[in-house]
């Protein structure tokens, strides 16, 4: 909930969050923190300064609830047709 | 590129222009998925090849192109995992115990540095994002990869490029992932 509430605060109320375990963990706790929201439409992608906002956030508040967990964050776009 | 410094075939600035050319539709239609898939695909390496080039300059000057071959996959994100987990300057100490005594090791060599950098910071998730990103489109049938996820792993790509042709591949935290990933391979 609180990584949902920071991601919100950066990109909007229609971003989704999802928490997972990655599938090749290793010795050190690693989570895989899906982030869904809409891209800014006629084919263009998310700036970097918007991707690495998004990280900073979820690695701010990974490292307070889970301090011995490694966060890694994955956008996925809303509205992806393929 | 210094005079008499060999070509790289793998040059990240190839693999960019080979996932630019698969993302970039020609007369208005979209390409095909499989081209999409390739371009995450290639995304990964972009960024997996400009670590790597990296951190054997810094091992091996002249002689990268040989030593690059000592490096692998594995160490490079366990090498991430390590700087995102005990880099960060809030890291907290993990303490003097026995078994901890590697952790240790490596939080004290990044709190002398006065922490890992946020833009580090944000290479090492790019490297793990890109990977994870780069297997889904490699391998996964089930999940969708659109050519917009495409331009937008492709952009971080040329993030970690640009940060690892900077500067500061000189600093001291930059550094001590390098020194990571050789320990790591």
């Amino acid at each position: 909930m609180k990584i949902l509430e920071s991601v919100r605060g950066l990109v909007g109320g229609d971003a989704e969050v999802d928490v997972g375990r990655l599938d090749d963990s290793t010795d050190q706790e690693e989570v895989l923190v899906q982030v869904t929201l809409a891209d800014p439409g006629e084919d263009r992608t998310w700036d970097q300064e918007t991707t690495n906002a998004i990280r900073t956030a979820v690695r701010e508040v990974t490292a307070e609830i889970l301090p011995s967990a490694v966060a890694t964050t994955r956008l996925v776009s809303s509205n992806e047709d393929a | 590129m210094p005079k008499g410094t060999p070509e790289d075939p793998l040059d990240p600035r190839f693999l960019i222009e080979h996932a630019e050319r698969l993302t970039t539709s020609e007369g208005g239609g979209r390409p095909p998925t499989i081209d999409s898939r390739r371009a995450a695909s290639a995304a990964y390496y972009v960024a997996y090849h400009a670590t790597t080039r990296g951190v054997a300059q810094f091992l091996f000057d002249a002689g990268w192109l040989h030593g690059v071959r000592l490096l692998s996959h594995g160490a490079v994100i366990d090498a991430t995992r390590m700087v995102s987990r005990l880099g960060p300057a809030t890291a907290p100490d993990p303490g003097a115990a026995p078994e901890r005594t590697r952790e240790r090791a490596v939080w004290s060599v990044f709190q002398a540095a006065g922490g890992a950098s946020a833009d580090l910071l944000d290479v090492m998730e790019a490297l793990r994002s890109l990977k994870v990103e780069r297997e889904i489109a490699d391998y996964d049938r089930t999940q969708a990869v659109s050519r917009t996820a495409a331009q937008n792993l492709l952009e971080q790509a040329k993030a970690v490029l640009v940060f690892f042709e900077s500067k500061r591949v000189d600093d001291a935290d930059t550094r001590a992932f390098f020194a990571l990933a050789a320990l790591k391979a």
